[in-house]
């Protein structure tokens, strides 16, 4: 682990044992510390911004309930993380036939202009003809990743877009590494082939 | 090697996770291989992408609704502080958890003899505007012994509960909706439920006219109550009882009957102490004579 990530790992430990010691705020700080992690996470995962605020929201109330009996046995990421992403992926199960529905519709978002506008999020500002483009590259990029199945997307969501290593996924999924490696290799396989068969991958 | 077998190890190669040996047979092949140079540089092409994606920000207001969520009491403790805590008895949860389960398993037989034998149609009644006021219409008709059935009627003026509910756009009342809809069917064994307080007088409390109203937080709420009391007297009400919320940010409220005529006058007195949302200005559409009212009392901030 370099050493932004360790800094960040002592940080939130020290944040734990201040919540555990009855200091609300801490809370609130890895609230505000992670929610943009946790909210993308979660938008990459179901496409989808109402589901991802619905499970982002969940995760850390979860967190809420279970940061007394936190042990400490991963960094505190790591059980985020993990929280995260079974959230994402139970809501992904009850809700298969909704979201098919949904994915149907982000592809007539690429169809349109403003429609792949609406995908990123807007800071208010109209961006540069560049900046649309690449927003456009995005919402591709996100409508691929929506036609893979939840093991190969999570994955990819927790390598490649979240830059965790394999020990650390490993954890997450409670898979072994060489799992994992397998895993990686064969989401990105099967992303590039989605990706040509949008005949866009972004060269 | 074969180009299959490079396929497979590209990935690895791009992370830099293949043994020295390994990585040098592919490196081999891929010099002399076209095909297989470009499959390894489209795959770190959409890796690269994969990097490139944004962070993306978590909505303003993120941390307040996780907060609100957090401190949202369950069903069951929501249960327990609307008919529980005013008898002022302490009932545990358990026995609270056992008394629904009961009263559902009671009530299921009752349900499904009431489904085969009612089969007239009835016209749901329209709901008014005002957000505080469609429940009890609904309650009432079935009071007065017609069945109340929320199936669209011909001329298509539906109320089906979801409709119902999206009428509703606070969150005391989706929590009510949630009672009313879990008792709807039920409405014949409301008024000799054991579990309703004695305080609202064998009303389900959500028929109640119900007023939301903001004092001067520099007021005592006490001298507050006291002067909706006289007000209400004033204008002819009675049964006037009121009741602490437990919490801090849990209101006063004021329970009362009223005259259904001076519902409007009330509204009006009471303006004079405070804000009040949603004043009506003319009288509900009822037969009953008098109307429960629910005053809730919160210090502005």
């Amino acid at each position: 682990m370099d050493i932004e990530r360790k800094r960040a790992a002592i940080e939130d430990l020290e944040l734990v044992e201040a919540f555990r010691k009855d200091d609300a705020s801490a809370f609130n700080i890895l609230v505000n510390k992670y929610k943009d992690v946790v909210f993308t996470v979660c938008l990459r995962y179901l496409g989808n911004r109402e589901e991802a605020d619905d499970c982002a929201q969940d995760t850390f109330v979860k967190v809420f309930r279970g940061l007394k009996d936190f042990r400490a046995r991963s960094s505190f990421s790591t059980w985020l993380y993990s929280i995260a992403v079974n959230t994402c992926k139970n809501r992904l199960l009850s809700l298969s036939h909704r979201y098919q529905k949904k994915m149907a519709r982000l592809d007539e978002f690429i169809e349109t202009d403003d429609g792949c506008m609406a995908f990123e999020i807007a800071d208010g500002t109209t961006p540069p003809a560049e900046e649309l483009e690449n927003r456009q590259q995005q919402a591709v990029i996100q409508n691929a990743i929506n036609s893979l199945d939840v093991q190969q997307r999570e994955i990819l969501i927790l390598r490649d877009i979240e830059g965790l290593s394999y020990e650390e996924i490993a954890e997450i999924t409670a898979n072994n590494p060489g799992t994992v490696k397998s895993r990686i290799s064969r989401a990105r396989l099967q992303l590039k082939e989605r990706l040509k068969e949008r005949k866009i991958y972004g060269m | 090697m074969e180009c299959k077998d490079i396929t497979a190890l590209l990935s690895g190669y791009i992370d830099e996770t293949l043994t020295p040996r390994i990585k040098e047979q592919v490196d081999k092949h891929i010099a002399a291989c076209p095909a297989c140079a470009g499959e390894l540089s489209e795959l770190k092409a959409v890796v690269n992408r994969l990097h490139g994606l944004h962070r993306v920000k978590a909505p303003a207001d993120f941390l307040q609704n996780v907060l609100n969520r957090v401190e949202k009491p369950s069903l069951l403790e929501r249960i327990r502080r609307r008919y529980i805590l005013p008898l002022r008895k302490n009932i545990s949860y358990e026995i609270i958890g056992v008394a629904l389960t009961l009263a559902i398993i009671i009530a299921v037989p009752e349900l499904v003899k009431q489904s085969t034998r009612e089969t007239q149609k009835t016209t749901v009644p329209q709901l008014g505007v005002s957000t505080t006021r469609p429940p009890q219409e609904t309650l009432k008709k079935e009071a007065e012994n017609k069945p109340v059935i929320n199936a669209p009627d011909d001329e298509g003026a539906p109320k089906t509960f979801s409709e119902e509910k999206s009428l509703f756009d606070n969150s005391a009342q989706h929590e009510r909706s949630d009672a009313i809809s879990a008792t709807a069917l039920q409405n014949r064994k409301i008024a000799s439920s054991p579990m309703l307080p004695a305080m609202t007088n064998g009303i389900e409390p959500s028929m109640f006219e119900e007023i939301n109203v903001s004092y001067d937080s520099g007021r005592n709420p006490d001298s507050v109550s006291r002067e909706i009391s006289d007000a209400i007297k004033k204008l002819g009400g009675a049964d006037i009882k009121s009741e602490y919320g437990k919490a801090d940010d849990e209101p006063l409220i004021v329970y009362a009957r009223l005259p259904r005529e001076n519902l409007p006058l009330l509204y009006k007195e009471i303006s004079k102490l405070g804000t009040v949302n949603a004043p009506r200005q003319t009288p509900p559409a009822t037969n009953q004579k008098t109307i429960p009212v629910k005053i809730y009392l919160k210090p502005s901030k």
